[in-house]
């Protein structure tokens, strides 16, 4: 398995999603929670207890959710020492997070119609599936499939040159 | 399992895997099998942060204004949370706040849940508006939000409407 330090970040950034997705992003117990699921990822892997590398994946989420399970008994047991903990939210990134975030991107969705951004909205708002907007927008798979990627591209290229932009300050 | 090699399906219908998980519209074994699959896939992974930041993106552009008989009303284009880490409620905050009409209308037909944060945040914009000799009405909340609106007193406090000619005339009384 690779250990090098890029692949241990990028570990440790999935990480961060899952256990923000699960306890919030006011809870202020995220870094620790990644922390002790990579502390015991690379135990069981010093352990050679992980042997289908291709369930890698797979196994760090089991670890993760274990994690996150014994946290919540944990607060839940001992309330006292965090009260003010808060429930978690609706997956959404704080907003410095977001303007931050938004500062690199040049707001590629102010180029878009505003049929296209209700279309998207649907979809990534609300979750709804694609028949059901295609049959809203009388439009066809491929109209879709148009919609979406072209939105999706401009987010892809802001995205990689943010990419360039972090490896190049790294180094 | 739908979600099985997510990255392994045609595009679009990977897509609409990382849309249901960002909006929280899949089951909870779904999400632990994409949870599962992203872990170790950077692809997946890559595609879900593209998505979410055309998400967050589109967020923020949820809120609309119309004129109606000379008073503003203010409408999320998308279902919306106002909770305390939502950005519709900065979004709310910063568009009832910073523009001069102080005859505004909320439409909360699209809102799906609020919170302590969300009812003090309409509490400031109504405080806002009249101290600025204006005035805030809400307009078709769900029943559930109703409930917490009456439960807290705030509607009866900002006057609540389910006809939004009747919003708008009552600003004339």
């Amino acid at each position: 398995m690779d250990l090098s330090e890029p692949s241990i970040e990028r570990l440790r950034l999935k990480l961060r999603y899952k256990v923000l997705y699960h306890v919030g992003h006011g809870c202020a117990d995220v870094d620790d929670l990644v922390q002790e699921s990579l502390v015991r990822f690379f135990r069981a892997e010093q352990r050679q207890l992980i042997r289908n590398t291709e369930e890698l994946g797979a196994f760090l989420n089991g670890v993760c959710r274990n994690v996150i399970l014994e946290y919540r008994r944990r607060v839940k047991r001992e309330p006292n020492i965090d009260p003010e903990m808060p429930l978690p939210d609706a997956g959404v990134r704080p907003e410095a997070e977001i303007f931050e975030m938004r500062d690199s991107i040049d707001n590629g969705l102010q180029e878009l119609a505003e049929r296209d951004r209700a279309i998207l909205r649907s979809l990534y708002l609300e979750g709804r599936e694609k028949e059901d907007i295609c049959r809203e927008w009388t439009m066809t798979d491929a109209q879709f499939r148009v919609v979406l990627f072209r939105a999706k591209e401009r987010f892809r290229r802001a995205y990689g040159m943010e990419m360039k932009r972090n490896s190049s300050v790294d180094h | 399992m739908e979600e099985r090699m997510v990255c392994k399906k045609e595009a679009i219908e990977r897509e609409q895997v990382i849309a249901k998980y960002l909006s929280r519209s899949l089951d909870s074994e779904a999400v632990e099998e994409f949870e599962g699959h992203y872990l170790g896939c950077d692809e997946c992974f890559d595609e879900m942060r593209i998505s979410e930041r055309l998400a967050a993106d589109l967020r923020a552009s949820n809120l609309a204004w119309n004129q109606n008989g000379g008073v503003s009303v203010l409408r999320f284009k998308a279902n919306a949370e106002l909770t305390h880490s939502a950005q519709e409620l900065e979004e709310l905050r910063k568009e009832v706040l910073e523009q001069s009409d102080t005859r505004v209308i909320i439409d909360l037909s699209r809102v799906t849940r609020i919170d302590s944060a969300g009812l003090g945040q309409l509490m400031s914009c109504y405080s806002h508006l009249v101290k600025n000799r204006g005035a805030l009405k809400m307009l078709n909340p769900a029943p559930e939000i109703r409930k917490l609106l009456d439960m807290t007193g705030l509607s009866s406090l900002i006057p609540t409407f389910h006809d939004e000619q009747e919003a708008v005339s009552s600003f004339k009384n």
